[in-house]
């Protein structure tokens, strides 16, 4: 089967899940214990996993899985702790550079790093003395990321975003 | 006479993949649905001859929808669409009635051999 014809519905359809996995943090903040958007998170990430997958897109897929299974352990205790919203604010943001990595017809970037935790280190320690974040660092929010610009109100205090330019 | 079949997954895409390799086969995808209360309620008014069927959808997940349809009517021909990873709930809706499955990400041959299995069944 031609899947080329399906790059554009992909990359629609995975920019309106992203959209709504944002919200969904946003919401699920405010309330940890709203089972049904937890619920929600999950289906977006699985909805994520299964379409990458189809496309060939290896690397969203593997991240999509990840946070699929991550959620998952959470539905059955029905609340997301406050400190898994660091790690799926940027897993969302990874797999929205994927997502564009793919639109420009870039190879993948990397989400090992990612998927092996490092991205659970706190921000600030990521950062060095420069305040210029290291390219491709996991916790890197992009420019027009939602979950980024969510950070300034975020009790994680979530350092502003550094990108080398 | 053409198989209808009825597709049901929450993704346009995956549905889209779907209809192509249908209509492939030669089979006419007679409706569409984005969850599983709306499979149950196109099922009820298009008796497919074949339905797919998701498991993790919004609203209603494919097991609910499945186990609703085979109550309303118990030779329903039910094959599950469902992602890897997820073998107790394939086992799950096997239980509940479903006839086959296909693991996602689906191979067309795959499809069309699940497809065909089902057709000799018949």
């Amino acid at each position: 089967m031609d899947m080329s014809k399906y790059r554009d519905m992909f990359l629609f359809e995975t920019r309106e899940h992203l959209l709504s996995m944002g919200d969904l943090l946003v919401a699920l903040e405010k309330n940890p214990a709203d089972e049904e958007r937890l619920d929600a998170l999950f289906r977006h990430a699985h909805s994520i996993k299964g379409m990458a997958g189809a496309m060939g897109y290896q690397r969203t897929a593997e991240l999509g899985h990840h946070l699929e299974d991550y959620l998952h352990g959470f539905r059955s205790s029905g609340s997301l702790p406050r400190e898994a919203f660091d790690r799926l604010l940027a897993g969302v943001d990874l797999l929205e550079q994927l997502v564009e990595d793919i639109a420009a017809e870039r190879p993948e970037r990397e989400v090992a790093a990612y998927l092996s935790g490092i991205a659970a280190v706190p921000e600030e320690a990521a950062v060095p003395a420069s305040g210029r974040m290291w390219p491709g660092f996991p916790v890197a929010r992009s420019k027009s990321s939602r979950s980024g610009a969510n950070c300034a109100s975020r009790r994680c205090g979530c350092a502003p975003v550094c990108w080398i330019s | 006479m053409a198989l209808r079949v009825l597709i049901v997954d929450d993704a346009l895409f995956m549905r889209n993949m779907l209809k192509e390799i249908f209509l492939k086969e030669n089979c006419q995808v007679v409706g569409e649905a984005v969850n599983g209360a709306e499979a149950v309620e196109l099922y009820r008014q298009l008796r497919p001859d074949l339905v797919t069927l998701d498991i993790v959808m919004p609203v209603k997940s494919g097991i609910e929808a499945l186990q609703e349809i085979r109550r309303e009517d118990p030779s329903a021909r039910v094959i599950i669409c469902s992602a890897m990873g997820q073998e107790s709930l394939i086992l799950q809706a096997v239980k509940a009635g479903a006839q086959d499955f296909i693991v996602k990400p689906f191979k067309e041959d795959k499809v069309l051999e699940v497809i065909r299995r089902l057709v000799s069944q018949t």
